[in-house]
């Protein structure tokens, strides 16, 4: 979503954690901008969201320079994730 | 004569467009309320939405919430605002319950705030002879919170005529009522720079 090409997501896995899906994903920039936001969405066995969506929240990352963003599901129910990156302004 | 005409109807014209301006009125549009908000470098929508997130999810993954057979009982104390903003604390804490409650996880006994409203709809229900006996809410049967919720925002504001740079930590800690413990405490660190 919007103007991410320039960060790659070089890793992305997940642990469950008390009972809680937990995900890692590193990012990394390569561009001067390193104005992006991101959030997980949180699905349940069916496929379906567990939660509403969750707010976009903003990360800097340097150019060159990678980060590691860690998510934790809402709920047990939780099963799989999705990430989504976005520019903001 | 022409000449008279032509400028009555350029002044109307004129006046015309001028009306329609204070007409429109600003353009109102509906925004997504979970978008990055980057007005200014004050406290604003996504600061509280990412504290909230951050301390639901953490307190969530915790032994004191994930170990307990049944959801255990917490209560919301103050989170004390030591910045020198105005923060509506309040609001932080019932976002988090919100989030805390949604999941499952967790009930929450009315906190110290709420306790006026719990004990006046119990006397109405209880001493003003109206209700049905079978259906009152009985005294006595409050149960009380295993944890309390309480913590504190402070934050480091630094300024040149090109910069301000502020710095927001929110802590939250969960306490065992009966032992006084501390059963878990996260903090969840902002860093916002706004440049001229």
């Amino acid at each position: 979503m919007g103007d991410t090409d320039s960060i790659q997501i070089i890793d992305m896995r997940s642990i469950e954690r008390n009972g809680i899906l937990t995900a890692q994903v590193t990012i990394q920039n390569d561009s001067k901008s390193n104005l992006v936001s991101y959030r997980f969405k949180w699905l349940g066995k069916n496929g379906m969201t567990v939660t509403d969506e969750e707010p976009w929240k903003p990360v800097t990352v340097g150019k060159g320079q990678s980060t590691v963003i860690m998510g934790i599901a809402p709920t047990p129910d939780a099963t799989d994730f999705r990430f989504e990156l976005n520019q903001y302004k | 004569m022409i000449m008279k005409l032509k400028t009555i109807h350029l002044s109307t014209l004129l006046m015309s467009v001028a009306m329609l301006a204070a007409c429109s009125g600003p353009q109102v549009r509906y925004g997504d309320a979970k978008s990055v908000e980057t007005v200014n470098a004050n406290y604003g929508s996504t600061d509280l939405q990412m504290i909230a997130e951050a301390m639901t999810r953490s307190l969530l993954q915790s032994k004191a919430i994930s170990g307990s057979k049944d959801a255990p009982i917490v209560t919301l104390a103050d989170v004390k605002n030591k910045t020198s903003e105005y923060i509506d604390t309040r609001v932080i804490t019932d976002k988090i319950r919100t989030q805390l409650t949604k999941s499952g996880q967790v009930r929450f006994a009315v906190s110290v705030t709420e306790m006026q409203n719990q004990t006046d709809e119990l006397k109405r229900q209880n001493q003003s002879g109206l209700y049905k006996g079978s259906t009152i809410a009985k005294t006595g049967n409050m149960q009380g919170a295993q944890f309390r919720i309480e913590g504190s925002i402070a934050s480091i504001i630094k300024t040149n005529k090109d910069v301000k740079d502020v710095y927001y930590v929110f802590n939250l800690n969960l306490i065992n009522n009966e032992s006084g413990l501390i059963e878990w405490a996260d903090e969840k660190e902002i860093r916002k720079t706004a440049t001229r």
